[in-house]
């Protein structure tokens, strides 16, 4: 079988197979309840984990920066802290 | 002099400071605890959805099965909300003087204790009216997802206790607190997501 042919296979079960195989047995229905329902519970499981996950970690950079700054104005006003020794002198 | 008897001067360097936790161990096992259990109550919620929206017609509760006590359980859902504000409260009152804490944090524990005990005289007269586990999967959910809480929520108030006493002889740390805190909030957080679904 030429390669042409082979590629001509292949587009035809490409555009012709996905549309008699469901991804998920179950994920199909008549009612639109239902089809809404599977919907909307796929997005809500799959975004409460990224959300719970990237939610911490936005909070930890927060903190971890915040944590930083107050080292840095520390460290800063213990460097500053002979000049105004000097000064008072 | 050759290359390997060179001696170098070593700089000073001071001792590194050793810096303030973001958060305390307990709190982070919390959380991650948290995660996990966030992820089963999501769980039970899709599965009640699904299921819901399969009855035929609509019809929910099921033919024959009582109403939940909507209303009384709302007044409920209020105590839970307000034990976890007397919470946030005994928190800021900890950190000013801990013990300052004892009166938000008991009446948290007393409030906390009241929601279950009306939960659970809820599900003795649910009980009487004939919702059961087996009775269908309107029953089987309601007693699967509310039971699941009223679970976690003993264990938060058992925690809560252990923090009172231990706040009562002057040993409670922080850490302790913030770490019992975090699933008593999660315990009230979660609730009105199961309420609106369960009995709305």
């Amino acid at each position: 079988m030429s390669r042409g042919w082979i590629a001509v296979l292949a587009l035809f079960l490409l555009v012709a197979l996905p549309d008699a195989v469901f991804a998920c047995p179950v994920c199909f229905d008549a009612r639109d309840e239902n089809r809404q329902a599977f919907l909307a519970t796929t997005a809500f499981l799959s975004l409460l984990p990224i959300g719970l996950v990237g939610g911490a970690g936005l909070w930890l950079r927060r903190r971890f920066r915040a944590v930083d700054a107050q080292d840095d104005e520390e460290s800063g006003r213990d460097a500053l802290d002979p000049v105004a020794e000097e000064i008072g002198r | 002099m050759n290359a390997q008897s060179a001696t170098y001067p070593i700089e000073y360097r001071p001792p590194p400071v050793r810096r303030e936790p973001i958060m305390s161990s307990g709190v982070f096992g919390m959380l991650i605890f948290i995660f996990t259990e966030a992820m089963f109550f999501a769980g039970l919620i899709s599965a009640h959805s699904i299921v819901r929206s399969q009855v035929a017609g609509q019809l929910w509760p099921p033919y024959g099965q009582p109403q939940l006590p909507v209303e009384q359980t709302a007044v409920n859902s209020a105590a839970l909300m307000v034990s976890g504000v007397l919470l946030v409260l005994a928190w800021f009152a900890y950190r000013r003087r801990p013990s300052s804490a004892r009166i938000p944090l008991v009446l948290s524990v007393l409030l906390g204790t009241a929601f279950v005990a009306f939960q659970g005289f809820e599900w003795i007269a649910l009980l009487a009216e004939g919702l059961t586990m087996q009775s269908s999967t309107y029953g089987g959910f309601f007693y699967l997802i509310v039971g699941a809480h009223a679970i976690h929520a003993l264990g938060a108030l058992g925690g809560l206790v252990w923090a009172a006493r231990k706040l009562h002889r002057e040993e409670l740390t922080a850490s302790q607190l913030g770490t019992v805190s975090a699933f008593w909030y999660f315990v009230v957080l979660v609730w009105p997501f199961l309420y609106l679904k369960v009995y709305v």
